[in-house]
């Protein structure tokens, strides 16, 4: 599809993702899975610096510190972020088979680019490159087992999210947003991308709903809002948490203690606490499923339905 | 400078580096790499030392294996913490000028939100009010949000001929967005080999007319974007935006660095959500990291023109379509964007005269 133009048009621009990617159905054979790890979740979001990699750490040592083990897979490799909010170094280890072993901190195993260069270090990205980096992250580190493996993806709908939609078996994504319009709309662009190709969007987080002055406690609102809440209602996707903005979360993030971690007592831990709950929920839903689905009990149930109904 | 003035530490370095490079040579018995001019030069930053080598003058094949003999020789020498061995910069920009546009300025970050696009707009906008005719191209093509921030709805058209399409006019802005050619809500899917031809059609394919300024705002990141910007326009400069949060500065620099790297000056540091003032009490709280872009700065001797604070008023400003410099026009934040069109503009004519030699 080309735009909706009269006639010719002197961009062509494409706005679908069929074509681009293969949308599988839904008796295809899975997607080869990734080596010890069980479940895949994407922490997407249209626009940048809505607080993904913030979200996706405290969401990682959150679920760890309810027992399920947890990795993070930082696919921004434009800006990546998990290592310096993590806290882990530069050097990864390798073992016997030459593999690098994902850092392990604050309970969570990581892998960054932003591990194997410093910061100095520009590395331009191009897109034939993109995909052969990224699926190195997945399939050739050796992941211990894992109950969830977070992937923190960098903004947009561009060449890292159509490689990983297309390689990896990915069990659903939540979409970060901030309350403002312009964020909202790219929110929108990611959760029709993937509806469009069958992924279960777990639910919206609505991050710096507002900011919680260190001094007196009072919580303004830092953003209009701009109904976060209708677009769940009309994309029918759950509205999953409202995570104030946390002038200590920053900080600490700086410093590489995720927030959960260093005050866990804190208003905000609280809410990133409810928010693995949730997620861990919605993972447990759609791992059950999805066995379901790959039965041969079901299969064959399925099939006697349609004929006796075709009979009938 | 006096004869008596402090020598700076890192040209002292410098000369260090070189002199230990000199026992270096390619062939056996051959001259060393510094007197072939096989090494381009030698820069050192704050521990970091960069060595930079000609390939006119090296095989392509010979680099990466010269490069892993240079890297532990430099890092043995005292206070060198970082060894970056690469070939020197050389700009991929394809053509000299753009027709009729006389300087082309990209608005960048390495991360996400930090507020390029708010920069663009309002920067736009103010230079448009200062009497220059002023372009604003959106390249963020995954998450174009200038439409948005204008108020423009609608789709851009084709001049009368077909052949091109007709930008957009806004607050005195010519704009061009891909946000334009898409219906909402749906995602533009452009794998990096479209890109390239996309891209250049955006200066190529649109009507833009004499304009004395054009700005790019560049999605985040070092990707082929930025790559396909630089190659179709000759960029005068970029402005880099970043937050003061350690995380945001390190995408900085790699941008800086990617830019260093195919020769495009940097015009200049710009930090936004420089914190935020708390409306009950008053207490500024550093809701995205304290001074980082300030350090950043100083440390790699580049100039810091403005350090904005976190406004609300922008942010619902932005939404509600209206540029800051047309709805809230008294605001400080509003008299910062002024500065900083004067700043540029006055860059540009100095640069132009040739007074203001670099």
């Amino acid at each position: 599809m080309t735009t909706g133009h009269d006639g010719e048009f002197p961009i062509p621009v494409r706005t679908d993702t069929y074509g681009c990617v293969e949308s599988q159905p839904w008796d295809a054979t899975p997607l080869q899975p990734v080596p010890g790890v069980d479940d895949i979740v994407l922490v997407a979001s249209g626009k940048g610096g809505v607080g993904k990699s913030t979200v996706t750490v405290n969401l990682a040592c959150a679920l760890a510190a309810q027992g399920l083990r947890i990795g993070v897979l930082d696919a921004d490799l434009y800006g990546p972020s998990i290592a310096r909010m993590l806290g882990t170094g530069e050097g990864l280890e390798h073992d016997q088979e030459g593999r690098t072993i994902p850092s392990y901190a604050h309970g969570v195993h990581s892998v960054s680019v932003a591990n194997l260069m410093p910061p100095e270090a520009a590395l331009v990205w191009k897109g034939p490159l993109v995909a052969q980096a990224l699926l190195q992250m997945f399939r050739e580190v050796a992941w211990p087992s894992l109950d969830v493996l977070l992937v923190d993806l960098p903004p947009g709908t561009g060449d890292v999210q159509l490689t990983i939609l297309e390689q990896i078996p990915v069990t659903g994504a939540v979409i970060v947003s901030t309350p403002q319009r312009l964020a909202l709309l790219d929110a929108e662009r990611g959760i029709a991308m993937f509806h469009g190709l069958d992924i279960p969007v777990f639910g919206l987080i609505e991050n710096m709903r507002g900011y919680c002055c260190p001094c007196c406690g009072e919580e303004q609102p830092l953003f209009p809002k701009q109904g976060l809440e209708a677009l769940c209602k009309r994309r029918h996707v759950p509205y999953l948490a409202g995570i104030p903005l946390d002038p200590a979360a920053q900080q600490l993030a700086d410093q590489g203690t995720p927030l959960v971690r260093a005050l866990p007592e804190a208003k905000t831990s609280q809410i990133f606490n409810h928010l693995a709950t949730q997620v861990n929920q919605a993972v447990d839903l759609e791992r059950r499923a999805q066995l379901m689905r790959s039965q041969q009990q079901t299969q064959t149930g399925h099939e006697q339905f349609w004929e006796d109904l075709l009979d009938s | 400078m006096s004869v008596n003035a402090v020598v700076d530490p890192n040209m002292l370095l410098e000369a260090r580096v070189l002199k230990c490079l000199q026992r270096i040579t390619t062939e056996p018995g051959g001259a060393d790499v510094v007197s072939t001019e096989q090494v381009f030069t030698v820069v050192a930053t704050s521990g970091v030392v960069r060595v930079f080598l000609d390939p006119q003058y090296i095989p392509m094949d010979a680099m990466e294996e010269l490069a892993a003999t240079m890297t532990p020789l430099v890092k043995s020498i005292p206070g060198v913490d970082r060894v970056i061995v690469k070939p020197r910069p050389q700009s991929v920009q394809l053509q000299n000028k753009l027709p009729g546009i006389t300087h082309v300025v990209a608005i960048h970050s390495g991360k996400g939100g930090v507020g390029k696009s708010t920069v663009a707009v309002n920067l736009a906008v103010a230079l448009a009010q200062q009497g220059l005719r002023t372009g604003l191209l959106d390249a963020d093509i995954y998450g174009p949000s200038c439409p948005t921030m204008l108020g423009i709805q609608g789709r851009v058209e084709s001049t009368a001929d077909g052949r091109q399409i007709r930008p957009q006019q806004h607050h005195g802005v010519k704009i061009m967005s891909l946000g334009l050619l898409l219906p909402p809500g749906e995602a533009l899917v452009w794998r990096g080999s479209l890109v390239e031809q996309g891209l250049s059609q955006l200066f190529a394919d649109v009507d833009w007319g004499e304009l004395d300024m054009l700005l790019v705002d560049l999605p985040p990141g070092t990707s082929d974007v930025h790559l396909a910007v630089a190659r179709h326009a000759p960029l005068d400069g970029v402005l880099v935006v970043t937050a003061p949060g350690q995380v945001a500065v390190d995408d900085v620099r790699r941008g800086l660095e990617m830019y260093a790297d195919i020769k495009v000056p940097c015009l200049g540091l710009i930090e936004n959500m420089a914190g935020f003032r708390c409306r009950q009490c008053g207490a500024v709280g550093h809701v995205f990291g304290n001074n980082g872009g300030q350090d950043l700065a100083q440390e790699i001797g580049i100039s810091l023109l403005a350090r904005m604070p976190f406004d609300p008023v922008i942010a619902a400003q932005s939404d509600a379509g209206v540029p800051l410099l047309i709805g809230n026009p008294q605001s400080s934040s509003a008299a910062q964007f002024v500065q900083l069109a004067q700043h540029l503009n006055a860059h540009f004519k100095t640069v132009q005269t040739g007074a203001f030699v670099q």
